[in-house]
């Protein structure tokens, strides 16, 4: 044992420094694109909110806070409201759906497996435009789930279901599901049968089992899960444009009005930068609640 | 979609397949005018200009029906191509022009575009002794940049009120009709920042477009339009939206171009184009040379034949767009000028509202309708 010893730890120092390089190589090339693709256009989207408003005209080179001003007004507090609204209530449905119905999918036979599946990631190929629109005729005036309901006496006759606030909602978690099913389903997939079925065995029902056996093991997944739809809908442009009313517009709209509209990138850029650090606060905030969680436990 | 721009979205017979077709035939047309440009006795042989204008129904009737005939009457080919409208279009053509190539010799611009291009330094000034029908243009239409006139009007367009007569009877006479209470969700409005209900609220409960020139009188319109929303369905951004709510009943009128109107009636839809008391807003588009564009003189010849009475009946007839030239100058026949002329005295958009308050009057708008 005694002359093993020296040759293992000469092996240990030796052997990574191989890896090491072609890890390096290898991250390189994604290193690089994060470079040029993220952290460049960042900076140039800092550089223009800072720049000068032209009046009458765009914008010149700058380095003033003005637009910065702007945000202190109430309109931008309602709007950054709102989009964390929906981004939250979204997330919530969307996950109360999507790990029930990853949890069953993982519990049924391969073949289903597979057919789901497959289901799943063929509705992701659906175009965001043509879901939207197709939205819009099923519950427009004249739609079929419109003429439904009225027919029925649920909806006034030539009452129509969209623009609203649930519209908006509907949509964008029929937009998400499918990715946060998928989000959920490699991880409950290598939960072990037999957790549950030590639980089974001491007299828990399916019900508690998945309450109460499942979900906490789970939690981590289904933070970052409500985290994943938060960033995701927070953005969200297309629905809340098509399907909502002017309340109902979430700041990705405000931005491209005051870009496009207005001419004032500056003040749209300016939008840019506090979105990002929204973004990343909260998911500093929600990085420091969990671990001292974890802490407590 | 720009402020005050149009052409955002899908205009009839300009998307998908019929669009696509309509491009191929473009490019067989000028095919043939090359083949004819080559063998015309006498005409400029290879003297050709490229000019971009909204796609859609503009660029089609402006390269089937006017633009032969400027190639008629001067030898000179044009080469025609669509362009989109609003600030992203422009912040192209300025890096485009500042690379010293741009992609068209004249383009078509709207007014806050026409500025802010005189800002950038975008445009062109043209020599106004060479385009003698100038004289034809009311003053209005001709905007000019630091050094000279940068724009010259090329095609008007009237917002104004569109109804569904089945939904909407009697037909309105007034704008109020936007503002009456038994109209809860009927209407489809015009959303954009500092769009035409500036004007159209300015010139109906105040003293008119002049009324936009103080931040009062901004905030005091903005608070009057609030009184719209219970009414309005939709607020709009793209044309293309509002014709789908107009095609589909979604809406049962509403403020919308005149020509697209027209265009959707004559299509077959239940539509009545109305002309308030108080006037339809009229706006237009300029044509604007890029600075990098070298082809001066087929540019300055082109501006001419264009304010050509000629021409500008052509605009009437085959654009359903009201003509910029002196009214006088027009012989237009009875059906024609009803479309394309307005009854009443069109309220003139205020742009030197839009250059000093534009960010004003976006901010405004946006929290009235976001409240």
């Amino acid at each position: 044992m005694s002359t093993a010893e020296p040759s293992l730890a000469a092996a240990s120092v030796d052997q990574p420094a191989k890896p090491r390089w072609m890890l390096a190589g290898l991250l390189t090339g994604p290193a690089l694109y994060i470079l040029i693709m993220a952290i460049v256009p960042a900076f140039l989207m800092v550089q223009l909110s800072l720049a000068h408003r032209e009046v009458g005209g765009l914008w010149s080179p700058g380095f003033e806070l003005t637009q910065y001003r702007q945000l202190a007004t109430p309109l931008f507090a309602r709007i950054m409201g709102f989009s964390l609204l929906l981004a939250l209530t979204g997330a919530v449905i969307c996950v109360s759906l999507a790990f029930p119905a990853a949890y069953f999918i993982t519990r049924m036979r391969r073949r289903a497996q597979v057919a789901w599946l497959v289901f799943l990631l063929g509705s992701l190929s659906l175009s965001e435009v043509l879901i939207v629109f197709a939205f819009q005729v099923l519950l427009s005036t004249s739609g079929t789930l419109a003429g439904a309901l009225a027919a029925v006496g649920l909806l006034a006759p030539g009452g129509a279901l969209y623009p609203n606030f649930p519209a908006v909602l509907t949509c964008l978690v029929y937009l998400l599901l499918p990715y946060v099913i998928l989000f959920f389903y490699p991880a409950l997939s290598q939960l072990d049968p037999e957790v549950e079925q030590a639980a089974t065995t001491m007299g828990a029902s399916r019900l508690s089992t998945f309450t109460r056996v499942v979900l906490p093991m789970m939690r981590g997944q289904i933070l970052t899960g409500v985290l994943l739809v938060v960033i995701f809908t927070f953005g969200a442009y297309l629905t809340p444009l098509v399907l909502g009313r002017p309340p109902q517009w979430t700041i990705a709209i405000h931005i491209n009005n005051a870009a496009m509209g207005a001419g004032n990138l500056p003040l749209a850029a300016a939008y840019a930068v506090a979105v990002v650090v929204f973004m990343v606060a909260l998911l500093v905030l929600t990085r420091l609640l969990s671990r001292r969680r974890e802490a407590a436990a | 979609m720009s402020a005050m721009d149009r052409r955002g979205g899908k205009t009839p017979s300009s998307q998908g397949l019929i669009g696509r077709r309509g491009l191929l035939l473009g490019a067989g047309a000028a095919a043939l005018a090359l083949a004819a440009g080559c063998s015309a006795p006498g005409g400029g042989v290879g003297r050709s200009l490229r000019v971009s204008s909204y796609g859609g129904n503009f660029e089609k009737a402006l390269r089937e029906h006017i633009y032969p005939l400027f190639t008629e009457a001067t030898g000179i080919r044009v080469e025609s191509m669509p362009q989109p409208a609003g600030l992203q279009f422009l912040l192209q053509l300025i890096e485009a022009n500042k690379a010293g190539q741009t992609p068209m010799d004249l383009c078509i611009s709207a007014p806050v575009d026409v500025m802010r291009g005189n800002a950038a330094g975008l445009w062109r000034t043209y020599d106004t002794a060479r385009i003698p029908n100038l004289a034809n243009l009311p003053e209005a239409y001709v905007t000019r940049g630091p050094e000279g006139v940068a724009a010259v009007g090329a095609v008007g367009w009237f917002f104004t009120m569109v109804t569904n007569p089945q939904a909407i009877s009697p037909t309105p006479t007034s704008w109020t009709e936007l503002w009456a209470p038994g109209r809860r969700n009927a209407w489809g409005l015009a959303g954009t920042g500092a769009g035409p209900m500036f004007e159209v609220t300015a010139a109906t409960y105040f003293d008119g477009p002049e009324t936009l020139n103080t931040e009062a009188g901004i905030r005091a319109c903005v608070a009057r339009m609030a009184g719209l929303k219970p009414n309005t369905r939709l607020w709009w951004e793209s044309e293309g939206t509002m014709q789908t709510a107009l095609e589909n009943g979604e809406v049962q009128g509403g403020v919308y171009f005149a020509d697209v109107a027209e265009t959707l009636i004559q299509s077959g839809a239940n539509l009545e184009v109305v002309f308030p008391r108080e006037g339809p807003v009229i706006d237009f588009g300029s044509w604007c040379q890029p600075s990098a564009s070298t082809k001066t003189e087929e540019a300055h010849e082109f501006i001419d034949f264009m304010l050509t009475p000629q021409a500008q009946n052509l605009i009437a007839s085959r654009m359903n767009a009201p003509p910029l030239i002196r009214a006088d100058l027009l012989t237009l026949d009875g059906a024609v000028r009803a479309k394309v002329t307005s009854p009443t005295t069109p309220i003139a958009t205020n742009l030197e509202a839009r250059r000093l308050h534009m960010d004003l009057m976006v901010q405004e708008f946006s929290q009235m309708l976001a409240s």
